[in-house]
Order: C-alpha cells, then structure tokens, then sequence
C-alpha cells in the first residue's frame, strides 16, 4: 500500500510537469502569433486550449482522488496541496495564451497606418518565458534557491508592462488611427505580466512544499 | 497561546527488569489541551502513559527514574498516596473494562469509594457523569442491566463515565477507540473534545487521523525516546524530524 501510494505521488508529479510543458509550448507559439500576426497558429493555440482544460480537470481528480484515498499528512499532503495549486496556476497561464492569440487575430485585421511606431515586446517575451522556462525546472527539481531566483524577477517583468503601457498611451496620442494596436500592445504586457506572476504563484507554492512557510504576501 | 502545565516529565527513565524502554523523556503536559503520543508498536507510549498514575506498579520489577510533575509536585516521590494519585489521574484502556455490575453500579463505584454521599447525591452524581459521557439518553432506562450487556462502545463511555465520576484532574486514555467501530469511534473522538474544556487529556494511539483531528499537541516516540513534541497541525502538515515524516506519512521501516 505504502509503495503504491508513493508511486501515485510521483505518478501526479510526472503528470504535472507534463502539463506544464504543454502549457509553455503553448505560450511560446502565442508570442510567436503575435509577433508574426499568424492567424492559423492563433486559431490552433485556440483550438488546443480545450486539451489543457480537460487535462486540469483530470489532475484535479487525481488529487481529490489522492487526498480521499490516502489522505496524506506532512510532505505527502503539501505534494498534493501543491499540486492542486499549480495545476489552477498553469491552466490560467494557458488562458493568457488564448489572450495573446485572439489579440493575434485582431491585430491580423488591422492596416499599419501612417507614423505607427511598433513598440518592441521582444526583452519583456524573453524574460517571461525564461521565467516560465525556470519555473517548470523548478516545479521539476523543486529547488528553492532557484526558485528565489525566479521570483526576483517578477519586479522586472512588472516594470517592463509599466513601460510599455506608458509608451502605448502616449503613442496614441501622436498617431490615434493605430489605437486598436496600441490597445492590443496594452492587453498583451498585461499578459505577459500576468503569466510571470503566476509563474511567480508556483516558485512560492514549490517553497511552501519544500519548507512548510508560506511566502505569499510576506 | 499561553497554557499552563499540568504534568512536566523531566529526564524519566524505566525499566522492565533490566530492560530499559525510556530513555530520558522529557514532556510537559498543558493544562485543557488534548495531548497524542504516537509511535510504532513497542516504542515506549503507554509505558510513558502508565507511569502518569504509576499504574505500572501493580507489576513487579518495574521502575520509574527521573521526575514526573503534577502541579509542580513530583508524582514518583516515595510519600505519594496512590489512592489520591489515581484519583486525579484517571485512565481508559484499550478494551473497555465495565465491571461485572450493573450501569449504575458501575459508576457509583468511585463514588463510594472516594466520598460519602448520600443515596440522592449518588444519583446525582450517575446521571451527571453519564451526561457527560454521552451515554446518560441511551441507558436513563436500563441503569439496573449489567454494563456488560451494553455494545463496545457503549462500554467504553460507560469507562468514561465511570473515570469522569471521581472527577479526576487528568484523564488518560490507552487507544480508547482501538476496539470499536469508527461510528462509535468518531462519538468517543467528539466526547473527548468536549471533555477537554473540564480536563487534561492525554492519548495514546495508533490511529494517526486520529490523533490529527482530536489532538492540540502531539509527541512522537520512537525506542523508548521522544523524536518530537510540538503543535499537532505543525507535526501533520510540517514536522520538523525526518524520523517523524517518515513515519506519520507510512515510509517507515
């Protein structure tokens, strides 16, 4: 029985790493649709989303299934508690790659008009997937220091969508025919920003799995 | 939160013979908190247990060393009357032990033996001790039948009901669930909840879930020496020793 519970355990954590592939894979190809304006790949990241939904439903259950069947204590239970977290933490981060493809789509609608200055997202892309990047080492590996490391980030990627939104507003102003642009460049910092803070949600929740303290709002 | 210590073990050693199964034990007791020791079979818990109420000197060739505080007065000191001992200090086995007597006569027996009372005050004394034991609206109508008649769990209240009785300080109990059904179980688990706004409570059991839901501090022993001792939510969901870990989470051995 011992043995059997612990291969369940390992067996959820695999899984869950699984999904959290799926899930970068799927935000990587939602900055490239949005760089290239790729209505067909934004239409498949769309498309795939229902796959990420179902496999978080199946964790759940999983997990549900875990607590009730064995109900874990210490180690066992922060495991599952945890997993149930990032689980909810990375579906959410599939979601903003649904954002960032239907802003895609939009934007594959729009003409460059006359003195639009294209902003340039490609140092706030790269940091948020080398934080997602990281942060799914992390959940694998479940080291601390480079989760710490991880989350320190997160201050740089929050200044990034601050800059970004300030030249968008102001850019609006010089050239108010591309404000559909300038609106979507707005909406994809905010998801940018949004999939590195809860990039930032999984590196607190693996040190509460590894040290037992909670460090969310300290 | 601040609590006042009942009983405080300091440097408690004993023997079986020439066995040695503790090995300095030191626990403080708080005053209305529910205290579970836990540990693998053989690891010293009820032999910790028993010397509370030096119950283990009903048996030859075993010794207590070291000090066991009640109140701050050493319980293994040589002038202590054992009477009055047993009476603050009161305890249920594991298998419910009614005596072959009727429900009343069962509870009456402390009674008679630690006070004088009056035919009235003695049924007064039944129903509020069976009251608290949860057992008073099962058996009001059959108090005559033999205690032996009621079902396990019935028997193990009437236990209870028969310790609350003397009206002991402290009350410890030996897996007082072990040999009953988990309905029953989860009555004596919620009377044991109650009991704790009147009494210090100490446990020992084998049922880790158990000890997660009814207790506020849990010791953990392990070959007669205690590993760990802290808040139980904190050994459940965080301990601090890894021998703890291990066995509370089953990869023990």
């Amino acid at each position: 029985m011992k043995n059997h519970f612990i291969n369940e355990i390992n067996h959820l954590r695999q899984q869950l790493c699984r999904q959290g592939a799926d899930v970068e894979q799927v935000i990587r190809q939602a900055v490239l649709a949005f760089q290239t304006s790729d209505i067909e790949l934004a239409r498949r990241i769309m498309a795939h989303d229902g796959i990420i939904d179902r496999e978080e439903n199946r964790l759940e259950e999983e997990c549900l299934k875990i607590l009730a069947l064995y109900q874990p204590v210490a180690g066992d239970l922060r495991t599952v508690i945890s997993c149930i977290k990032i689980n909810t933490s990375l579906e959410r981060m599939a979601d903003f790659a649904c954002h960032m493809a239907e802003r895609a789509m939009h934007l594959a609608t729009q003409q460059l008009q006359p003195g639009q200055e294209l902003l340039d997202f490609a140092p706030m892309e790269q940091l948020t997937l080398d934080m997602l990047h990281d942060t799914l080492h992390v959940v694998e590996s479940c080291d601390i220091l480079q989760a710490h490391k991880v989350i320190e980030r997160d201050d740089a990627v929050d200044a990034l969508r601050s800059e970004h939104r300030t030249r968008a507003r102001v850019a609006i102003g010089f050239c108010p025919a591309a404000a559909e642009y300038y609106i979507d460049c707005i909406g994809l910092a905010r998801d940018l920003e949004r999939i590195a803070d809860l990039a930032t949600d999984i590196c607190q929740q693996i040190i509460y799995l590894q040290t037992g303290c909670i460090t969310r709002h300290t | 939160m601040k609590t006042n210590i009942k009983i405080s073990t300091r440097n408690l050693n004993f023997h079986y013979g020439k066995h040695q199964a503790l090995f300095d034990n030191n626990l403080d007791i708080y005053a209305n908190q529910i205290t579970a020791v836990i540990g693998p079979s053989g690891c010293g818990k009820s032999t910790h247990l028993r010397i509370y109420n030096r119950i283990f000197e009903l048996y030859r060739n075993q010794k207590a060393t070291g000090e066991v505080r009640l109140d701050g007065k050493n319980i293994l000191a040589p002038d202590v009357d054992l009477l009055k001992l047993r009476h603050r200090v009161g305890m249920i086995f594991q298998k419910p032990t009614p005596f072959p007597m009727s429900i009343a006569d069962n509870v009456a027996y402390p009674l008679k033996l630690h006070y004088k009372l009056s035919r009235s005050e003695i049924d007064d004394r039944i129903e509020e001790a069976l009251r608290g034991a949860s057992l008073w609206d099962e058996v009001k109508d059959k108090l005559k039948s033999s205690g032996l008649a009621l079902s396990g769990g019935q028997q193990q209240r009437l236990c209870i009901a028969r310790a609350l009785a003397a009206e002991p300080e402290v009350l410890l109990m030996d897996e007082p669930t072990s040999a009953i059904d988990p309905v029953a179980t989860l009555r004596i688990e919620e009377l044991i909840l109650e009991l704790k706004k009147k009494f210090t409570i100490v446990i020992v059991t084998h049922n880790m879930q158990q000890a997660a839901r009814i207790s506020d501090r849990t010791a953990f022993f392990y070959k007669g020496r205690i590993v760990e001792v802290d808040d139980t939510t904190r050994i459940f969901t965080n301990p601090s020793n890894k021998q703890t870990e291990d066995y509370i989470t089953g990869r023990f051995g």
